[in-house]
């Protein structure tokens, strides 16, 4: 009887133990990204902050690469309770996303008075059908690297502003012996090659779609698959561009193979850091340029939002993490590898230190950052679109003929 | 009645396992046939499924990338187990010969077929880099190339690359599988067509390769079957790329599902390419039958 | 003359690693000869025959075919033919196929195979096969392919492995009656290697006896059986085998007297007229005294001084159909004697034994050699 008196107090005791350690801390799970925008250890270091200023609630950081993001996400929506309580998201999936129901609608979350203390173009990262479905995070955009000591050395004394005057300059760094593909791109069939395009369409004031219409057939979407083949051609791009990642463009201008490259924010610090680039110190920063009577700057809109799972049993939780890892405070410390979403942070001291021409051209490519087309099948049109431009750059058809098998395809949508 | 009661209890018996199969197994195929016919879509929210008869099929049937990824499959299945068989042949014949080391070197054959896909992958395409890869270096220094060049890049050569680096990743099995057979081989059959006066050519075409043609054939089908509906490897490889020219038709089963959120479609094409699998599958129990009922002593 | 040899081996040697598995080997064959090549197992028959036929490097030596000297060809070159015990057909061709293989590896004409084919199988009675598979054949027939195949090509020698040895008794009789009528009807030149000493005795022209890697003799099956060069040739040879019984010999006037002890204590006594008393030189010797059972008989032939008779006690009686065969203990060795199918003998029994010495053998105590 004795032991058995025992027994039942022991387990009981447990059970309230376990029970209330359940209760106490919630474990929460989040997604994010591995390359670009904020390290892994900044990542890791905000974490680590917002663990500290709220005992009993812990988050497992998941990172993976850009390309697996969408499938892990859409993926974990079917895993009920054990899926992510945070997601990060591109801006190109909310269309996707809202109308199957993946993310949760956070509109009144979202405290009123943010609306105008953050930059339009962030809020376009998570807003769908008039609801917003996310915390934008990271404002991204690329912009135009330029390696400075070579430019000099050709005798050009200030970056290009127009997509030709680039053109040009790349010529005269070439013809100079300098390096012999001044310009590398990350054009393999993914969609960071979308990005490059769109950039370029934007600066070209031309449009992906006109009224539920293909309207890339035509305009400036189609003169910048054709500048993009053009310097192919004339050997002032590198044609390994057509196999490479935004990574791989990093390295190759870090190691002084190119005179521009087109990358995200977090481009700027790493070439500029001895350990990581051997023209650490030469790199200058533009906004990416524009065409003459069309445009002055050109930017994509590259910026990503961290997202509540529909099937996430921690919405509340989820909600005090994002709100945390977002706020101005947090977003000004990290600053260096992914800029800040918020208005007045681009006039904290903090902020500019160091990176002085990447914030003024930050204010130029913001306020003309281009969307890609926010339809739900964007998925399946980046692909078509993607498969075709590719076999442009490979030489493998006509412009006019990709383009136009690409707008049959993109019909054909289901 | 003896028999009968037998012939139950042996039902009774099984009935268990078969329920575990049948649920395993039946279920998700009986579902996704189902799933082909409809225009289901992924969501998590409450969305209305159409019954679509055979649109999903239509649609598949009259596209023409569809089309051009079967070729391509066909074409990547033909070589790459064509040179599977040859490769593994050629193996087996070198290591069934007594030489220094033979088993050290029988051991490690095996080392290929042992990485796991994704790694082998991974490991390929780092030898192919454009700009630091081994292949490039390697064929700079013999004078083979005089430029660093792009392997999986060029559409003209990716998929030729990447049948290598699955060859590569292989061929130990079939070696394997003909060497075990080249141990069966009756040494008087060597000795007496030596003495009829056959070559080592003509001993190994007329004599041994029919002798080891039973197990060979079941081993060449069964990669025929796995390399039809490849993926993983062309997936860590090159995604489908450049242009699509290494896009095969299990792609499209993976994209309908999980990029686009078509799972009505995305069960039609799974159906399409288990559809041709069984063809082969059918194809090599017809053969194996007759192998087994013809079969020599 | 050395050019008309068929086969000629001088001197042959060959080792694996330190083991000699044939020494000093030295035969040649005529034309339209049947030579066996028999011993007990491990003798390394089977060696010399593969040496012969090319399949085995030889340490030493030469061999001549057909007078040229084929030491180191191929075997493919040696315009030789192989049957073995194994028969080695090819279980994918058809026995069509099988038998004119050489012929297809020598790009032989189409017709021209068809024709040898069909001849060969004629001659082997196996013409309603040719379209049948190996497995579907039994032992007897696909021995038959297998010599078919070797008869096809025409070549200048036959070697045959062990052909017999996989065949049940009955057939391998008729077998044995098969291969020496085929031997009559082409005079084709054979080297055939058996363990089985009767086939050794029916089908050859000339046995090469081994023991050890060694040559024992080289003669007629007559001469073998009559005349072995030594006890271990005498024993091996013939079935029963020749008694060996220990004696004594004594040269006496021009004949020699033979003492062979008993269990019994008395020794028998036997005289020898027929051989030379100079065999023995050196007076009384221990000797070993050999007899084939069918000189110790129950029978009084007309034969006169040859035959003597002593009384033997019959240990076993074993008959036969034809003889009855008595186990007689004689010269501390278990003789056997051939009594006639119906002598009224019974085991246990002392009978009297005549003794025929007109082939009798003697062989030293110590190296067994024949004196």
């Amino acid at each position: 009887m004795k032991a058995i008196k025992k027994l039942i107090l022991g387990s009981a005791i447990a059970t309230l133990a376990m029970s209330s350690t359940a209760l106490a801390d919630t474990t929460l799970n989040a997604l994010f990204m591995s390359q670009a925008a904020y390290s892994e250890d900044d990542i890791k270091s905000m974490t680590d902050k917002f663990e500290a200023a709220n005992p009993g609630v812990k988050v497992s950081l998941e990172f993976v690469p850009y390309e697996a993001l969408h499938d892990k996400i859409v993926a974990a929506a079917g895993a009920g309770d054990d899926g992510y309580d945070v997601v990060l998201f591109d801006v190109i999936w909310p269309a996707e996303f809202a109308t199957r129901g993946f993310l949760t609608d956070v509109t009144s979350r979202i405290p009123a008075d943010y609306t105008d203390k953050v930059f339009d173009g962030a809020w376009t990262t998570v807003e769908y059908g008039g609801k917003r479905y996310g915390m934008p995070w990271i404002l991204d955009t690329k912009y135009l690297f330029y390696n400075e000591e070579m430019l000099n050395e050709a005798g050009i004394s200030s970056p290009p502003k127009t997509w030709s005057e680039l053109a040009d300059q790349a010529r005269q760094i070439k013809a100079k012996g300098l390096v012999e593909y001044p310009l590398v791109w990350s054009w393999s069939q993914s969609e960071a090659m979308i990005c490059d395009f769109t950039t370029l369409t934007a600066a070209n004031d031309g449009a992906f779609f006109n009224e539920g219409q293909p309207a890339f057939t035509e305009g400036g979407a189609k003169t910048a698959v054709e500048f993009m083949k053009a310097t192919l051609d004339e050997g002032l791009t590198n044609p390994a561009s057509r196999e490479y990642f935004e990574e791989d463009v990093r390295r190759v201008f870090s190691n002084g193979e190119a005179a521009f490259a087109l990358n995200w924010t977090y481009m700027n610090a790493l070439a500029n850091d001895p350990a990581e680039s051997k023209v650490a110190g030469k790199v200058k920063v533009a906004p990416a340029p524009g065409v003459e009577g069309k445009s002055v700057a050109s930017s994509v809109n590259g910026s990503m939002g961290l997202g509540i799972p529909s099937n996430s049993p921690h919405a509340d939780e989820a909600w005090a993490y994002i709100s945390y890892i977002t706020q101005k405070d947090i977003q000004d410390d990290y600053a260096k590898l992914s800029l800040p979403i918020w208005k007045a942070s681009y006039s904290e001291p903090k902020v500019i230190e160091g990176q002085e021409d990447l914030i003024a051209a930050a204010k130029e490519s913001i306020s003309v950052m281009y969307p890609r087309p926010l339809v739900p099948s964007y998925t399946e049109v980046s692909d078509i679109l993607q498969k075709n431009i590719h076999e442009v750059l490979l030489g493998q058809t006509g412009v006019d003929e990709a383009l136009d098998a690409a707008a049959a395809r993109v019909e054909r949508i289901r | 009645m003896f028999g009968r009661r037998r012939k139950q209890e042996k039902w009774i018996l099984l009935a268990p396992a078969i329920l575990v199969l049948a649920l395993i197994t039946l279920t998700p195929l009986a579902n996704t046939f189902w799933l082909s016919f409809t225009d289901t879509r992924i969501s998590a929210l409450p969305t209305p499924v159409r019954f679509i008869g055979l649109e999903n099929y239509i649609y598949a049937f009259t596209d023409p990338e569809f089309r051009d990824s079967i070729y391509r499959t066909l074409y990547f299945t033909i070589v790459s187990v064509g040179l599977e068989g040859i490769l593994g042949v050629a193996v087996a014949v070198l290591l069934n010969q007594k030489f220094r080391g033979q088993l050290i070197l029988r051991a490690l054959i095996i080392l290929p077929w042992a990485v796991p896909t994704i790694v082998n992958a991974v490991a390929w395409r780092l030898i192919y880099h454009p700009d630091y890869g081994a292949l490039n270096s390697l064929l700079f220094q013999l004078g083979f190339i005089s430029d660093y060049r792009s392997w999986i890049g060029d559409p003209s050569t990716a998929m030729n690359m990447v049948i290598l680096a699955d060859v590569w990743k292989n061929f130990p099995l079939v070696a394997y599988v003909a060497l075990a057979a080249l141990q069966t081989v009756p040494g008087d059959l060597n000795k007496a067509a030596a003495i009829e006066g056959a070559g080592p050519w003509k001993r190994f075409w007329s004599i041994t390769l029919p002798w080891i043609a039973g197990p060979l054939m079941v081993v060449m089908v069964l990669r025929t079957i796995e390399a039809f509906r490849v993926f993983d490897i062309i997936y860590v490889m090159t995604g489908g790329g450049p242009a699509d020219s290494t896009k095969t038709a299990s792609f499209f089963v993976y994209q309908e599902y999980f990029n686009y959120l078509r799972s009505g479609s995305g069960a039609s094409y799974a159906v399409l390419v288990a559809g041709i699998s069984a063809v082969l599958i059918l194809f090599y129990y017809s053969n194996a039958k007759r192998q087994a009922s013809g079969a020599t002593a | 003359m050395p050019e008309q040899h068929i086969l000629s081996v001088d001197n042959l040697q060959k080792k694996y690693g330190d083991v000699q598995v044939l020494k000093d080997i030295n035969v040649s064959m005529e034309p339209g000869e049947f030579l066996v090549l028999v011993g007990p197992s491990g003798c390394g028959k089977s060696t010399l025959l593969s040496c012969i036929s090319g399949l085995t490097e030889v340490s030493s030596g030469a061999i001549q075919i057909g007078g040229k000297d084929c030491t180191h060809a191929e075997p493919a070159n040696r315009d030789i033919a192989m049957v073995f015990q194994s028969y080695a057909l090819f279980p994918n061709m058809s026995v069509e196929r099988n038998i004119g293989f050489g012929l297809e590896v020598r790009k032989v004409a189409d017709a021209e195979k068809k024709k040898k084919v069909a001849d060969v199988a004629d001659l082997l009675k196996i013409e309603h096969l040719l379209h049948r598979r190996p497995a579907e054949l039994s032992g007897g027939q696909r021995q038959r392919v297998a010599m078919g195949r070797a008869l096809v090509r025409d070549p200048k020698l036959f070697l045959f492995d062990e052909p017999l040895s996989n065949l049940d008794a009955k057939l391998r009789v008729t077998m044995r009656t098969e291969i020496k009528r085929i031997h009559q009807a082409t005079g084709a030149s054979i080297v055939y290697v058996t363990h089985d000493q009767i086939e050794a005795m029916t089908l050859a022209t000339r046995i090469v006896v081994l023991k050890d890697g060694v040559i024992q003799q080289i003669g007629t099956p007559h001469e073998i059986y009559n005349t072995p060069v030594n006890a271990f040739v005498a024993d091996f040879m013939g079935s029963p085998s020749m008694n060996l019984m220990s004696g004594t010999a004594t040269p006496d006037e021009g004949r020699i007297r033979l003492e062979i002890p008993t269990p019994q204590g008395a020794p028998i006594e036997l005289v020898d007229t027929t051989t030379a008393p100079e065999v023995f030189p050196n007076g009384p010797t221990e000797v070993l005294i050999g007899l084939r059972p069918e000189a110790m008989t129950d029978q009084k032939l007309n034969n006169g001084q040859n035959l003597q008779t002593a009384n033997c006690l019959l240990e076993v009686v074993e008959p036969a159909g034809a003889d009855t065969y008595a186990v007689v203990h004689l010269g501390g060795t278990e003789a056997i004697a051939r009594l006639s199918a119906d002598a009224p003998v019974q085991a246990g029994e002392m009978s009297p034994i005549t003794f025929d010495l007109s082939k009798i053998s003697y062989f030293d105590v110590t190296s067994g050699n024949r004196l």
